[in-house]
């Protein structure tokens, strides 16, 4: 919103005790007066401010002297803009993916906290806002299953149709949409870029899409998980044993995902179980871990 | 089910990450008995030098379509070399890495090690055929990184590569050196050795990027400091490299007093870095310093690529005067 420097202004004046009013704002941004008590609307509405105009001032304050301004308040817009760029650099998969997907994961989360990205450089996004509209309303259709009318430009000629969206995919610089026509079987990816309208209809469509979207998964080879067999005391009844993925079950004993290493190990000495059946090499660390440990304990007893 | 270790393979980051690999593989294969600079020189890994525009670490490695650079200097050994790489985005990827995996356990059985990109290079000594698992040494650490099959070649760069060796054939001394000689003017007359990518610069050239980054002040921290390490210790195994080959041609004594000369440059350019928290970084206002030296340097290895020239130019190069019908490049 390009109103943020004009209401942090105003917040400032209201904290230093000064008891601003629309016409210093107005005044101060060469902005009408009407502008301005809009302004000072927003605040109180839509941030919640608690002000209070006294009038032997012929200022405002804040009622509750604790208040502060949210550090990092967002429009509708805003948040969309971060939605579709998390979209964007999660499907990124060039130079510094790792990074950029830590962005992605974090822009998920709809937070403007400033990403020390040190010496590498996040790619450049153009979102165009039609591109972004359609976005919006795909992803929605797409959530509730329903269909949409496109009007799309490619240089086969402009044509209409009804279409069934699957899933959103963002490959090579370009944004597609998967879905199908008419036979769930038969699925393609048009571009966004080709499209000249979207619009969602009031018909819902049934897709089992797990299967049939893996020919459009990712044909980016993914980093799979080491797995170690751990026995727990008891059967774990969800998908995750204290965060870690369990991929299968036999009984007690579990077969547990990880990536990191040594967070696996740290967490090996820290939890409850069993036994751990592999693989070989994890033994053989956490033995060694444990023995290093036992050593220098033994060490410091000798001593006294 | 079968695990398998090879012992005695230690692989330690010295120089150019391949050369410690290499290094490491044929030394334990006793397919090469000698330091590392003298691996680094027959090779010609040494003479090679690639800048980033914006002095990426990244630079270090970038010497070219790395099959290529280096089957030259493993052929210059007269070592048998089979190997693979590419991109991993490929859709064939998947099918080229079982097969990889599959043929990287054959040649452990036999007891060699494998060049492998973690990234940088590295050295796969084991594997473990039960935890599926391959055991991978990076140079800095005591332990071994472990490696899944599945995750074979993947990694953030892009690119997957590793190599194995097998026998090898005599190649006399001379005929070596004097390979050696005609790689280190290749690789300092070509300009761009990943086209059409023009970002990175090699040989000549190099030093004329290097210097402009450093006085643009554009350029990345880190990356900076690696070029110009890695830069350092390239150099001083060429000296000593022509330290102990310049018996053979009078030309190389004069082309081994020049690199003594730049053997004092570098003392100056180690003085532009300083180190912090265990790391060398570039010093704030010693960028001038280092682009004046880089200056002298090149008119140093310009001499001495000259000399080099002059004794190439007295024995007939029938690689380089026969052109195949594909090209100078390998049919790939």
């Amino acid at each position: 919103m390009s109103n943020l420097h004009r209401i942090h202004w105003f917040d400032e004046q209201i904290r230093s005790g000064r008891f601003p009013n629309s016409s210093w704002l107005a005044r101060e941004f060469e902005i009408s007066r009407r502008q301005a008590q809009r302004d000072i609307e927003y605040m109180a509405i839509s941030l919640r401010a608690p002000l209070v105009y006294i009038a032997k001032y012929r200022g405002y304050c804040y009622e509750d002297q604790t208040y502060r301004l949210p550090h990092l308040y967002m429009t509708e817009e805003e948040q969309r803009v971060l939605k579709y760029l998390a979209h964007r650099y999660r499907h990124y998969n060039y130079d510094q993916s790792d990074a950029v997907k830590r962005v992605a994961h974090l822009l998920e989360r709809f937070t403007l906290e400033e990403q020390q990205t040190g010496s590498s450089q996040l790619p450049v996004f153009r979102a165009d806002p039609q591109q972004l509209q359609f976005f919006e309303i795909l992803s929605h259709a797409i959530a509730e299953s329903r269909k949409v009318h496109i009007h799309y430009r490619d240089h086969a000629g402009e044509r209409q149709f009804t279409w069934c969206p699957l899933k959103m995919l963002s490959q090579f610089n370009a944004d597609y949409v998967v879905g199908y026509e008419m036979d769930p079987l038969q699925q393609t990816a048009i571009r966004l870029e080709g499209m000249i309208h979207v619009q969602m209809t009031n018909e819902t469509f049934q897709c089992q899409t797990d299967g049939l979207l893996g020919a459009w998964e990712e044909a980016l080879p993914v980093r799979k998980p080491f797995v170690a067999e751990i026995k727990l005391k008891e059967v774990q009844q969800t998908e995750l044993w204290q965060g870690y993925r369990i991929r299968e079950q036999k009984d007690k004993v579990h077969w547990i995902e990880f990536y990191d290493t040594d967070a696996f190990l740290q967490h090996l000495f820290i939890s409850e179980w069993e036994e751990l059946l592999s693989p070989t090499w994890l033994r053989r660390k956490l033995q060694q871990s444990a023995e290093g440990i036992i050593e220098r304990l033994a060490r410091s007893t000798r001593q006294t | 089910m079968t695990e398998v270790v090879l012992e005695n393979l230690i692989m330690k980051r010295d120089s150019k990450s391949y050369v410690d690999s290499l290094h490491a593989v044929l030394t334990h294969a006793g397919l090469f008995q000698g330091s590392k600079y003298l691996l680094a020189g027959c090779t010609g890994m040494a003479f090679k030098l690639s800048v980033h525009r914006r002095l990426l670490p990244m630079s270090v490695t970038a010497y070219g379509q790395w099959g290529e650079s280096h089957r030259l200097g493993i052929d210059n050994l007269g070592i048998f070399t089979i190997w693979d790489g590419g991109r991993t985005r490929h859709p064939t990827f998947g099918y080229y890495q079982r097969d990889a995996v599959s043929w990287v356990k054959r040649i452990l059985d036999a007891g060699i090690g494998v060049i492998y990109w973690i990234p940088e290079f590295g050295v796969i000594h084991g594997y473990d055929d039960s935890d599926r698992i391959f055991y991978v040494q990076d140079g800095w650490g005591r332990e071994p990184q472990i490696l899944l099959y599945d995750n074979f070649g993947l990694n953030f760069t892009g690119f997957w590569y590793c190599q194995v060796f097998g026998d090898q054939v005599y190649i006399p001394e001379q005929e070596m050196v004097l390979e050696s000689l005609r790689l280190a003017i290749e690789d300092w007359d070509i300009p761009y050795r990943l086209l059409p990518d023009r970002n990175i610069a090699s040989g000549r050239l190099a030093y004329d990027v290097w210097g402009q980054a450093l006085r643009s002040g554009d350029y990345d921290q880190s990356g900076a400091a690696y070029i110009l390490e890695s830069y350092c210790q390239s150099r001083i195994e060429i000296q000593m490299y022509l330290q102990d080959a310049r018996g053979i041609w009078t030309e190389l004594e004069q082309a081994y007093a020049c690199y003594e000369q730049l053997g004092a440059l570098i003392l100056q350019m180690k003085g532009c870095m300083i180190q912090e928290n265990n790391r060398w970084i570039m010093q704030a206002d010693a960028t001038e310093k280092l682009a004046q030296a880089l200056l002298e340097a090149k008119a140093l290895e310009e001499r001495a690529v000259d000399f080099f020239r002059l004794i190439s130019s007295k024995y007939p190069d029938r690689k380089r005067n026969t052109v195949p019908r594909w090209g100078a490049h390998s049919a790939r």
